[in-house]
């Protein structure tokens, strides 16, 4: 009797510890989920771009985002070669979590010169826990995020950046070569023209001239030239540079090929598109040789009108059988893209070979088509603009006509 | 006798005055006429600009273009207008125009054309560190430079594409940091 009221009480005794360890055990969950496990921070401008004026004084605003709505601190510091040049009253400052954001301006005192270029400074937010205000303690990983000032400084007299695509327009024995230019000086440039030079094993081939146009600073333009090519078929290497008054580019080196590829894009197209899908561009292809192609890969990149590369789309590996035509596929997330026309340059590696293609991308709500290639769009100052100076002539010449009557009636009115 | 043909004299000078000051009211009227017609033809001819303001930063990616007396608007990144994107929303259908962060310069089209306006697109930073999976994500609207500082010093982690995700190995005392990518 004894020894079961000594078991029961032993098990009334376990089962109360196992409660309270369960109890305490749930409070510790408890407080693993509600310590936040995410840090995230946001910052917006991400960039200020301002052009070089000597002794500028200016302020910037910016304003911090407090993403994850959380009470923390955030600890201001500046880097960059612009670091002399900005003042940030703040250095650490409090969010609670009701504050979705907080403004800020920084002061930008610039000096009488800097060299040519762009320069460069990073106004960092870093996030730190609540309860500590010094960077230097920050004993957990945490994040920061910039907002980022640029300087640009023109460079003296006239100075260009420029790029180079190449097309083979196969069936009609044309070449085509395209040089986009960017003028980055503080002078109008009144003669600008490009020169291809045309290597095969190391010896100069031909010569080639573009077509001679000005440019205004801080525009952008494009070169071009169709070239027949009057020489044997087969790989060569283009060298091209940009001249200007007494001054040239760097030359920029690209291979390309001439005369009829065992290998050819018979087109490139995308079928049922809507933007913010994922495109599914599909290129068909023919293998002209008598043996199959093994592992055949398609690679697509996209540009911006500033050049800038904004999609690396690559194909798996394709086998083509020989004498025959297969349709490679390449997908591309266009959710961050919008509507209008890129440029692109597509390459397709085989056998050690490769055939390459420039392309315009049209990017509408509903459709995707690739035609033609170059790259900078042409003048848009077409039909309506001679309307417009048309009625101004119009109405220069009316207002003259109003004039000289009006004078020949009052000396009239003299004479009576 | 004189002073009747004097008095005849003065009564025709007066009358041809009359005569003329009506001629010249008349002309008076037609020079105003003019000058309010040349008025109205610009006023209701010439295109305005309301949205968005000249040197705007904004903030917002999609952009509701407001203007009178056009059809078409061009924009272009080039201060000259020598690579312009036209574009007519009405044939589009469309009422906002969705831009990438930078600075834009527009002018709208009708019979004549306005003069250029200047907005700048502000870009977007934002960077979360998701410690319990171990990743960080570009929560932002651009392209993200990822850095990673620690007691070692500053070395680059990789380029960060908008809404991607990418496995860090957690380390004490550091500091995983994101600032705009490209020029």
């Amino acid at each position: 009797m004894e020894t079961r009221r000594k078991l029961n009480l032993e098990k009334k005794n376990n089962r109360i510890y196992m409660n309270r360890f369960l109890i305490i055990l749930s409070f510790f969950i408890f407080l693993i989920i509600l310590i936040p496990n995410i840090n995230a921070l946001g910052i917006t401008p991400g960039r200020t771009s301002i052009d070089f004026s000597s002794n500028l004084q200016k302020e910037v605003s910016f304003s911090v985002i407090n993403s994850e709505h959380k009470n923390m601190n955030i600890a201001f510091t500046v880097q960059g070669d612009l670091v002399n040049y900005i003042e940030m009253d703040k250095e650490v400052i409090a969010f609670s979590k009701n504050e979705n954001s907080k403004n800020f301006k920084y002061k930008i005192n610039l000096p009488k010169d800097l060299s040519p270029g762009l320069h460069q400074a990073e106004i960092i937010a870093t996030e730190l826990p609540e309860d500590i205000e010094d960077i230097g303690m920050i004993v957990k990983a945490t994040v920061s995020v910039a907002t980022q000032l640029y300087i640009y400084v023109p460079y003296p007299g006239k100075y260009i950046d420029v790029n180079f695509d190449i097309v083979n327009r196969e069936n009609e024995n044309l070449i085509d070569f395209y040089l986009p230019i960017i003028s980055r000086g503080e002078e109008k440039i009144d003669k600008v023209k490009g020169i291809i030079e045309i290597y095969k094993d190391n010896e100069k081939i031909r010569t080639l001239e573009t077509n001679e146009i000005s440019i205004t600073p801080g525009s952008k333009k494009e070169l071009n030239l169709n070239w027949e090519p009057d020489i044997e078929p087969g790989e060569y290497f283009a060298y091209a540079k940009v001249v200007y008054d007494d001054k040239s580019t760097q030359e920029i080196k690209k291979i390309f090929n001439i005369g009829k590829e065992n290998l050819g894009v018979l087109g490139i197209s995308v079928n049922n598109f809507k933007l913010g899908d994922v495109a599914k561009i599909k290129i068909l292809v023919q293998n002209k040789l008598s043996d199959e192609i093994e592992k055949a890969a398609a690679n697509l990149e996209v540009y911006d009108s500033q050049l800038e590369k904004i999609a690396d789309l690559k194909s798996p590996d394709y086998n083509i059988p020989a004498k025959s035509n297969k349709e490679l596929v390449l997908y591309w997330d266009t959710e961050k893209i919008q509507k209008g026309q890129y440029g692109s340059e597509l390459k397709i590696d085989y056998n050690n070979e490769f055939v390459s293609k420039n392309f315009k991308v049209d990017v509408n709500e509903d459709s995707m088509s690739f035609s033609g290639v170059g790259f900078v769009v042409a003048s848009g100052d077409t039909g309506k603009m001679s309307t417009t100076s048309l009625l101004i002539i119009i109405i220069i010449i009316l207002v003259l006509i109003n004039l000289a009557w009006f004078v020949w009636w009052k000396r009239h009115k003299k004479k009576k | 006798m004189k002073n009747k043909n004097m008095e005849k004299k003065i009564n025709s000078n007066r009358k041809n005055k009359t005569k003329i000051s009506k001629k010249s009211k008349a002309i008076i009227m037609l020079q105003l006429t003019f000058v309010l017609g040349i008025f109205f033809f610009v006023y209701f001819f010439a295109p305005q600009l309301e949205y968005p303001k000249d040197n705007a930063i904004l903030n917002k990616k999609d952009i509701g273009f407001k203007f009178k007396n056009a059809n078409v608007i061009l924009v272009d990144t080039n201060k000259d207008f020598s690579s312009p994107k036209e574009i007519d929303l009405d044939s589009l259908n469309i009422t906002n125009i969705l831009f990438e962060p930078g600075v834009y310069y527009w002018r709208a089209i009708g019979i004549l054309k306005s003069p250029i306006r200047k907005f700048t697109i502000n870009s977007n930073v934002g960077l979360e560190l998701d410690k319990e999976n171990s990743t960080l994500k570009n929560i932002g609207d651009v392209q993200l430079n990822i850095t990673k500082k620690n007691n070692l010093g500053v070395s680059g982690l990789v380029i960060l594409d908008i809404d991607v995700e990418y496995p860090v190995q957690l380390e004490a005392n550091t500091t995983y940091h994101g600032g705009q990518y490209g020029n």
